[in-house]
This record gives structure tokens, sequence and C-alpha cells, in this order.
């Protein structure tokens, strides 16, 4: 173990010296996040707006409501031109004809989800306004129509929130694509330049150099996990999505130490693949080969898990990777399952020492080490 | 001492079976500098390879001070120094980083260690370097690094495989001046080269190789009074 920390020592100053590194694994997860959640406006759909403009062709009561609450209106008279929607982005069309009022919203607009739900919240609002002047007029009590009020109350607001979908997913991501780069290297790229001969002459056991490799390479992935999961705390400090810090703040001390162990032993897993690959492959390239099918498989394995009631997901819920991002949603939702928490840690290490063992196979071979 | 015993390496490729090394016998005594000569692809790196345990003998046996390479590799590592020719330098490190790295490695205390790298970087004539980066060394520069890193654990033992390749004549002079000055302090070096001329004025005692094969070994001037020609002649006669 001695030995494996004065490697894993060494190999830190060369991953430190090179900025372009400690830009890929700090800055790029911190702004990934919030950049999406910002620019998708995810977690944002439902949210009404009121920055449009509404244009009408005659000045019904329900325009008159909108205009009550500072809504901007323009008068159009000629319905083909309102439906250009050059500087509008809503138009209310009374017809003479009938009484059907219809209001048509610029599908092309980004924004029309909110526009749609914006317009469905003031129409409902201006329905009770008008149905309870009218019924006064008519001197009926409103008991006597509408028996019960209804006030729709928001708990477990931060259940099964987007955060708690994206976030496992986005470390497991962070967790391979940070390591890739260091794992190949660490043992491919020293075999290519011809440096690794310089430690297989030395006093220094084939597994303390795998396992030296193996605590670097897991510092660089967990360096870009951690900074992802402060990418969101930015969003929540800076209010871009208010429900996006909350998710992570709810959670408890106890319960954030175990969404820690799971990462570090997922951590552990991921690395292992990648010091397994390395220690196979002649060069970086031959590596990168090798690792691109099993990136894809981690990648679609961590889609499918975005929807955890898929028939996939439960049918492969023990197998390695899915259960980790399940046990990390399940955190973040609140649901605590101590025995999948446990089985999920455990699965982690045994899969990881099955690999590294392996890999101590390989590495001790000549033919591995000396293939050209 | 080193013994060689009826050793051969096979590498297998695909439907081949190539003998890089084929029943070498060989003894190299301490306290001298032992040429290993031949031709590209004669066997001599995987000779050292296998003396540096590097490699295992496919079959044979070799003896390192009394070690043998199989059951004993962290004594031999201990004791020897090895440098190949396609041996790199990583990156990102300064010369000085590296020799703390593998004096550590060999158990060196930290007070014992920075008095052996004041030693050698002075010796090698590196102390202007000692915090360059590696990358920005010259050729020979990083060959004298390799040198220093090599016999930072003050092995008794070094074996230094083309060591003056792709050298100028001032950098391949002064790295031959201290593998003399390493004989002259009581180790043992072996030297792989194809350069005669160096392997006259360096070496004590020589063993040609071809194919695998050790066809003579004897001491330099017992081969050139044997032949009555120079090295250089002796190995075209005999190669």
């Amino acid at each position: 173990m001695k030995d494996s920390i004065l490697l894993f020592k060494k190999e830190m100053i060369a991953i430190f010296r090179d900025k372009r590194l400690i830009l890929t694994i700090t800055l790029i997860p911190f702004i990934f996040i919030p950049a999406i959640f910002y620019f998708n406006g995810i977690g944002q759909g439902t949210k009404p707006i009121k920055n449009f403009i509404i244009a009408y062709n005659e000045k019904v009561p329900f325009v008159s409501f909108l205009q009550q609450y500072n809504f901007q209106t323009v008068k159009i008279i000629d319905k083909s031109n309102a439906l250009k929607f050059d500087a509008w982005d809503v138009f209310i069309y009374s017809s003479k004809e009938d009484t059907l009022l219809k209001i048509y919203v610029n599908a092309a607009k980004s924004s029309s989800g909110g526009i749609i739900k914006t317009m469905e919240r003031y129409y409902l609002s201006f329905r009770g306004v008008y149905i309870r002047d009218q019924l006064k007029s008519m001197k009926i009590p409103i008991n006597k129509v509408i028996p019960q009020t209804v006030k729709i109350v928001r708990i477990n607001e931060n259940k099964n929130s987007i955060v708690s979908f994206l976030l496992p997913f986005f470390i497991l991501i962070y967790l391979f694509s940070n390591a890739i780069g260091v794992g190949l290297d660490s043992i491919a790229g020293e075999k290519e330049r011809n440096t690794l001969q310089l430690l297989l002459v030395n006093r220094i056991s084939r597994e303390s150099i795998l396992f030296g490799k193996l605590f670097s390479t897991m510092t660089v992935s967990l360096t870009g996990a951690i900074f992802s999961i402060l990418g969101l705390l930015v969003l929540y400090v800076f209010k871009i999505i208010p429900n996006a810090g909350s998710t992570l703040l709810n959670v408890t001390p106890a319960n954030f130490t175990l969404f820690a162990v799971i990462i570090i032993t997922l951590d552990m897993l991921v690395v292992s693949i990648l010091i397994i690959i390395s220690s196979y492959s002649r060069t970086v390239k031959e590596g990168q080969g090798y690792i691109l099918p099993v990136y894809f498989i981690i990648l679609i394995l961590g889609m499918a898990v975005m929807n955890p009631d898929s028939s996939i997901v439960s049918n492969f819920a023990n197998w390695p990777f899915i259960n980790s991002l399940l046990s990390m949603q399940n955190i973040l939702n609140g649901d605590i399952h101590v025995g999948y928490i446990i089985w999920t840690i455990a699965s982690n290490i045994l899969f990881t020492i099955i690999i590294l063992k392996a890999a101590t196979v390989l590495f001790n071979r000549e033919s591995v080490i000396f293939r050209k | 001492m080193i013994l060689l015993k009826d050793v051969t390496k096979v590498f297998k490729q695909k439907n081949k079976t190539i003998y890089a090394c084929n029943d070498i016998n060989l003894a190299i005594e301490s306290n001298q500098i032992f040429g290993l000569i031949g031709p590209n692809g004669a066997g001599k790196t995987t000779t050292l390879r296998l003396i540096s345990t590097l490699m295992a003998p496919t079959k044979g046996k070799i003896d390192v001070n009394g070690h043998d390479t199989i059951k004993e590799q962290d004594t031999i590592r201990a004791q020897i120094g090895f440098l190949s020719s396609d041996m790199t330098l990583p990156s990102n490190y300064t010369p000085r980083e590296l020799l703390l790295f593998f004096g550590r490695l060999n158990n060196l205390k930290n007070e014992i260690l920075s008095k052996r790298i004041s030693e050698i970087v002075e010796q090698l004539n590196l102390s202007q370097y000692i915090d360059v980066l590696t990358q920005k060394l010259s050729t020979g520069n990083k060959q004298k690094t390799l040198i220093a890193i090599s016999i930072i654990h003050n092995p008794e033992i070094v074996i230094f495989d083309e060591p003056t390749n792709g050298l100028d004549l001032f950098a391949a002079q002064s790295v031959l001046k201290i593998i003399k000055k390493m004989r002259d302090d009581g180790k043992t070096v072996i030297l792989s080269t194809h350069n005669l001329a160096i392997a006259e004025r360096t070496c004590n005692n020589i063993a040609f190789i071809n194919k695998g094969k050790i066809v003579e070994t004897n001491d330099v001037q017992s081969l050139k009074k044997k032949y009555d020609k120079s090295l250089e002649d002796i190995y075209l006669d005999i190669i």
C-alpha cells in the first residue's frame, strides 16, 4: 500500500500540471448541468409566463380581464394578418357569428408551452369571476352552485424531480468520461511511450502499480462528479431552477453519506474497468476502441434508468450500474431502502475486486506487457 | 556474479516460434564492464530483460548474486539498475521529482536520498537542469536523467542497453565516463551495444550474441590475441 500511495502522489503531480485536464475535470462538469437546465429550460416547462403580447379583434370581457392584470395587448382588425404573429404571440379571435372564443398561440415559439399554461390559468380564473358576478347579480348564493372550493397543495415536491433522475446519470457520465483519458493513459499510454518499464524494473509489485493508477484515476473522475454536484447547487443559489438545489439540500447528512459511498464504490467499478482495458491495450488508441462499446452500453443503461418504472429497469434492478443509479435516485427522492443500498455498495465492491484480480493476472503476463 | 544456465526464451507469434535466447550459458564476474555485442534482433535486449527480472526464461535458470530471478525478484531488483534503449522519461516531472520518487520506492530515507541525489546530479553534470520539466530537457540530459534514475538506489549491478543511442559525441563520452566510474567504484556493469569502438574502449569482457546464441565470449585482450584482429573484424567474421 505504501508503494501505491507513493505512485498515486507521483501521478497527481503530473495531473495537477496538466492545466487542460484540470479545466476538463472541473469547469466543464461545473457549467454543464446548469447550462443544460438553463438553455433547455428543463424544469421550467410548466412554469407560467407573462412576458408576451396578446392581439385581439374584439374587446370581449376576457380581453378586459387580461388587461386588468397588465398583459400587453394590441387590437388587430384583420384575422389573416393576425395569424402571422408579427409582433405578438397570442391572438384572441371573437366571431360575431358564434359564441366560440378562439385563442390562437404561436406554437413556433419555444415558450409556447408556458404561454398556453398562462392562458388556461387566466381563463379559468376569468370564468370563476364571471360566474360569481353573474350569480351575484341573480342573487343566487355561490355555495348553492359550487358546494366546495378547492385548493391544490403540493407536497413531496422534491420527489421524482427532474434532478433526481438527471443527477445520477450525469454523475455516471462524469465518472466515466473524466476517467477515460487518465485511466487509459496511465498504463496503455505508459506502454506506448515506453515509460512503464522504468516502474516495472523497480521494487514495486504489479498490484501496487495497479492500485496507484486506480487511486489517481479515481481522484480525477470523482473530481468531475463533485463539480457536477456543485454546478447543480449553483442553480439553486442563483435561483435558475429553485427545485434543483433543494433536491440535494433536502438530503439528510446520513443519506448524503450513503450517496457519497455509492458514488465512490461506483467510481471504483468504473475505474477498474478502465484499468483492465488499459492493462491489456498496447496503445491509448487501442484502449479507446475497447472502451467505446462499454461507454455506449453504460450510456444506454443510464438513459433507461431515467424511467425507473420501465420493465427493463425492474428486471435488471440488481445489476451493477443500474442498482447504483436507482439507489442514488431513491436517496435523492428520500426513499431509503437500506437492504438495496447495501447490496448496491457490496456488488460494486465485489465486481471491482473481480475485475482488479483479472487486471493483475493480465498485468503480470509478459505477453500483455511487452505485446507489440 | 551473474550466472545464466541453459537459458532459453521463446516467443510465440501466431504460427511462428521465435527463439530470442537459445540455450545461453554465461558467467558474468563482479566489478567489471561486460559487453553484450550483437546485431539488431540478436537477443541482447531479451537477455538483459531476463537478467533484470522483467521477463522469465522459458527454460533454464538465472542467478544474480546467488538469487533466483523467478523466486527472488524483489531482492534482485534492489540490487540492479536497468536502463533500456527504448525507455523514455515521463513528461510533466522534473528530474528531482523522479529521483525522489524512485529513491523512496527503493526505501531510501529522506536524508540519504537527498545526499544521493546531490551526488549523482553532480556526477552527471545535471545540477542546472534538476528542476526543469523533462519535456524541456535535451536528449543528452534526458539520457543522463534516466541513468540517474537507474542508479539512484546505488545498485551493485547496472544493466545498460544501448545507453549511447541517439546521443551526440560529447553526451556519449560523458555517459561512458560515468559507466567507467561505476566500474571503478566496484559495480558490475553489463553494457549492450553494437558499437564495437565503444566496446573495445570500455569493456573488460565481451560476449558476441547472434540469433539468440552466444557465439563467443572472453576478455577483450584474449579475444584480440586469439583472432589477431580488431574487435570489429572479429565481429564481422563470427556473426
